[in-house]
């Protein structure tokens, strides 16, 4: 049974390339143009994945709102964000809103479907278990990488696919700096330094958040960031 | 200021008060106006007086005529004004209670001759006559110069050998009478009736005629009374000398006139008793009234010029600090010396040259002698004084038979209009000063005012045009305020516009993001067909540019975001120079064609900031010097403390920059990159967010060429914390 996918995007060329390249990865995709016509549709049937601009026409903020609805008809909805808006701001509130990713539009479509499959293959995964071997430890850290999960001490933290995978670089080959650049490719997006930095801080943040002795995440100044062993051996 | 020369609001406002120093000018000009008018009120009043004082006169003729003035016309050498004393003269021969005016003084000398002297004559004698009148005695005092004076002998009648005075006069009931004084020895004497007949024969003596006889150095003194009563229209004195008593018929004699009949006598004026009586009541204080008859002869006088309290009209008042304080006192003190200098105070110490005058002289005299009331303006003969009199004639029927003179000085109406003057110029300072005050305060409060929205306006944008601070317009109802207003709205126009030119650059990322998503998509979906080889090319180009705008795309929104970042940063402590040592090993990895030189002390250079932001900053510092530098040379980054700042230096060998660009180039979007095909674009935005992270940090950026002309060198000035420890982030390096 093939995935159905929801593109909400106003804008129609867009919206039909989309379609277009999700369809032949053999996806069935329904395309929205606004709101309420893609939360009229939706609300009967949901989607396995809803991908959301955040501008709808007339509607600045429009992409916030299905999503806070879609939330509230299912909490396991995996929901994804593709916007032309790349502030902090609105990435921020993109993720608070419950979505699971948030990319900008610069992004290729090869990296797009990407995602989309590691998306469904993280909700796939959080249904079977895990096999050993897609299970990366460094010391206290755990990463799932079947269901893309990250865990600190057993304890759960909730990280975004694209804070997933540059953890995951970093952590892949400890002590080693990862750039930004690298970073960017890992987390397939092309973002400006500062949102690389604001990425990394996020992570640390939220690892802080259940061990306030966190301090893995080494900034190594004009080179980038690196997984820091000396945890390891504690 | 690029006029050659400026005049501030204040010194215009103060010019163009200037104007106000035309008050004093009206001020002068209606005390002026005020003095001509009260000159004129005197003289009306001048007039009044005198022909008040010739109304009471009119008609009288009697009053004229009892004077016996000679029907001929009057003759003054002959004539004698027996004029009134003011004291008591005692009857001893000196001159000594005798008023010592000099027109009361008559000289008679060899000019004075009555009888024609012969060859045996005596020398001609001269003599001083004194006359006058008191109650009702008419005294006279005769100073003879005769060296050689010849007593009469006793016994003898005939006064012809002997020394003597005679004196004629016609009585009131018109008797001619003559009598001498010829005493035998100084002494107390008595005059002798003349016999009509022979003229040296003494008839009896006349004991109504008493005097003393007394030697002189000069010759000899009478002085005599005799009642005013015997004496008529006619008076004369004379002298007769005799040298030798033994000689007869040698006597020459000089006179006030002839003695010989009554036609011969002068005419004796004695002031009419009845005129005094009329005008006694009428003689003020500083008005001096005379009349005169029609040949200007004084009839009667009365008053004076001068006051008798002088201190009345004295402005200059003696000063009695200790009762002044204030403004009285600073009146008193500096004012009225000024006054007093500037200003002619009246004075009544001056030269009167009618005093004792016997007959008045002057146009308006001989006006009103004619008929026609008059006035005139005189000066006294020290100019310390202003005189002013009119003379209004006196009638007897179509007659004018005598004229009224009223004299007074101006000193009253001086002292009025220079109080005037002082109070006007007192009011007029004090008005000055508080008016120059005012308008001073006012000006400068104006000016401070203008001044400090300059200032504001000036500081609201900084140097590269950005708004800086918006004034906050003040509520004053004025033009400044509106002003103030205005420009406070301006800017917050130019503000907002400023802000929509910034956040241009992340609404054009916005924007173009959109129609680039629609061409990579679309290409994205192409590149998954089949496509002829030929068009795979195109593919490939379309991709690469596809890419270029990307990072266009990217970089521009850099800044805007990097904006953001700085107002959300939490700001630490932490060590510069780690940061620094940090960033530059990175460098040597990044930048493979350039060495790397780096200087950083050993000890840790305390920051407060964010790391992430100083190392994007070096970052961007070190890809410009990279992209500038010639390839294999060296790029030196160094970090040194400068008393209290961080000096973070990096130096590049190239190609310098051009002069006329360097202060611009911290701005957004300017570049002096030289453009190339296939480089990766640069918007001008690298210094730009060098620049903004230096100011966030409270620091300073700067680019220039190296003394040695070898490249550039760019700087930034980080004020040091070096209070507290230094709180390191991330610790890297300590345990790599």
């Amino acid at each position: 049974m093939s995935k159905r996918v929801a593109i909400v995007e106003d804008e129609p060329a867009i919206r039909e390339n989309y379609a277009d390249a999700l369809r032949k990865y053999g996806y069935e995709v329904s395309a929205y143009a606004s709101r309420q016509e893609a939360f009229d549709a939706l609300k009967v049937r949901l989607p396995d994945l809803a991908i959301i601009d955040i501008g709808l026409g007339d509607e600045m903020d429009g992409g916030f709102t299905l999503c806070r609805d879609l939330r509230s008809l299912s909490a396991t909805l995996p929901i994804m964000f593709l916007t032309a808006r790349d502030s902090d701001f609105d990435t921020v509130s993109g993720l608070r809103m419950g979505a699971d990713d948030y990319l900008t539009k610069d992004i290729s479509l090869p990296h797009l479907l990407a995602r989309i499959a590691a998306l469904f293959r993280r909700t796939e995964a959080m249904r079977v278990t895990t096999d050993a071997e897609d299970i990366l430890e460094r010391g206290h850290l755990t990463l799932d990488l079947k269901r893309m999960v990250a865990t600190w001490s057993g304890m759960p933290v909730a990280l975004t696919l694209t804070e997933f995978w540059m953890l995951h670089a970093l952590a892949k080959f400890p002590g080693h700096v990862k750039d930004r650049d690298q970073l960017m490719s890992e987390a397939k997006v092309v973002v400006d330094d500062s949102t690389i930095t604001s990425h990394i801080k996020r992570i640390r943040r939220k690892f802080i958040a259940v061990d306030p002795s966190f301090n893995c995440i080494d900034t190594v100044y004009g080179m980038g960031y690196r997984w820091n062993m000396s945890d390891v051996s504690t | 200021m690029n006029f050659p020369f400026s005049i501030s609001i204040r010194t215009k406002l103060l010019l163009i008060s200037s104007v106000l120093l035309a008050i004093p000018w009206l001020g002068y000009q209606y005390v002026g106006e005020m003095e001509k008018f009260l000159r004129a009120g005197q003289e009306s009043t001048l007039v009044g007086t005198a022909r008040a004082v010739a109304t009471a006169l009119h008609n009288r003729p009697k009053l004229f005529d009892g004077q016996a003035v000679g029907k001929g016309g009057a003759n003054n050498a002959r004539d004698l004004y027996i004029r009134s004393l003011a004291n008591t003269i005692t009857v001893d021969g000196l001159a000594l209670d005798w008023p010592n005016v000099a027109d009361d003084i008559r000289v008679y000398g060899p000019e004075s001759v009555v009888q024609e002297p012969n060859p045996n004559s005596a020398p001609l004698v001269s003599f001083k006559l004194r006359v006058g009148q008191q109650d009702d005695a008419l005294f006279a005092l005769i100073e003879v110069t005769d060296p050689h004076v010849v007593y009469r002998l006793p016994r003898s009648n005939s006064v012809a050998n002997s020394d003597y005075v005679e004196i004629a006069l016609v009585s009131p009931s018109g008797e001619f009478n003559r009598y001498t004084i010829s005493p035998t020895a100084p002494g107390w004497f008595t005059a002798n009736l003349m016999s009509t007949g022979q003229t040296d024969m003494m008839m009896r003596p006349d004991s109504r005629i008493k005097g003393k006889w007394i030697d002189t150095p000069q010759g000899y003194s009478i002085e005599l009374k005799m009642p005013l009563s015997m004496v008529g229209a006619k008076l004369a004195f004379a002298v007769a000398n005799v040298d030798d008593p033994d000689i007869d018929g040698n006597v020459s004699v000089v006179g006030t006139s002839g003695v010989g009949t009554p036609e011969e006598l002068g005419a004796a004026l004695v002031p009419a008793a009845d005129i005094d009586q009329i005008i006694s009541g009428l003689g003020r204080t500083t008005s001096r009234i005379w009349i005169i008859d029609r040949h200007q002869r004084v009839l009667a006088h009365a008053g004076s010029l001068r006051p008798e309290n002088t201190q009345l009209l004295n402005p200059v008042l003696p000063l009695n600090t200790q009762q002044h304080w204030g403004w009285a006192a600073i009146k008193d003190r500096y004012l009225r010396p000024v006054y007093t200098f500037i200003l002619n105070q009246p004075t009544d110490n001056f030269q009167d040259d009618l005093k004792a005058a016997s007959q008045l002289q002057g146009t308006e005299i001989d006006r009103a002698l004619s008929g026609i009331p008059a006035t005139r303006r005189r000066s006294t003969p020290d100019s310390r004084a202003v005189i002013l009199s009119a003379a209004y004639p006196v009638w007897s029927k179509d007659h004018v038979i005598g004229a009224v003179v009223v004299e007074e000085t101006t000193n009253a109406i001086v002292t009025i209009k220079n109080q005037a003057f002082e109070r006007l110029f007192t009011v007029i300072l004090g008005v000055f000063l508080f008016g120059s005050l005012a308008l001073f305060l006012f000006a400068s409060r104006v000016s401070s005012r203008i001044r400090r929205l300059r200032n504001e306006a000036e500081q609201s944008i900084d140097s590269s045009g950005r708004v800086r601070g918006i004034i906050a317009g003040t509520h004053a109802g004025d033009e400044i305020g509106d002003l103030s207003r205005s420009f406070s709205s301006v800017l917050e126009r130019l503000s907002q516009y400023n802000s929509y030119l910034e956040s241009m650059a992340s609404r054009l990322s916005h924007e173009i993001r959109t129609p680039v998503a629609v061409v990579r998509s679309s290409l994205d979906n192409l590149a998954m067909e089949a496509l002829p080889d030929e068009a795979k090319v195109y593919m490939g180009r379309a991709q690469e540019g596809l890419a270029r705008l990307n990072a266009i795309l990217t970089r521009m929104s850099e800044a805007t975001r990097l904006e953001q970042v700085l107002q959300q940063s939490e700001q630490e402590q932490f060590d510069l120079a780690k940061v620094v040592t940090g960033c530059a090993e990175g460098y040597k990895a990044a930048y493979p064609r350039h060495t790397f030189v780096v200087r950083v002390p050993a000890w840790p250079m305390v920051v407060h900031g964010v790391p992430d932001l100083i190392a994007q900053m070096l970052d961007k510092l070190v890809s410009n010097a990279a992209d500038f530098s010639t390839e294999g040379t060296n790029i030196e980054i160094w970090l040194a403390e400068d008393r209290n700042w961080a000096a973070l230096r990096v130096l590049n060998e190239g190609p310098a920059l051009p002069t006329e660009m360097a202060g611009q180039l911290f701005e957004s979007m300017i570049s002096i990159r030289p453009r190339k095909e296939s480089q990766a674009p640069h918007l001008g935005l690298g210094l730009y967010i060098v620049r903004l992270i230096s100011e966030f940090h409270h620091g300073q950026a700067s680019i220039a060429n190296r003394h040695d002309k070898q490249g550039v060198v760019a700087q930034i000035m980080l004020p040091l914390d070096s209070q507290l420890p230094p709180v390191v982030t991330g610790a890297a390096e300590n345990k790599a």
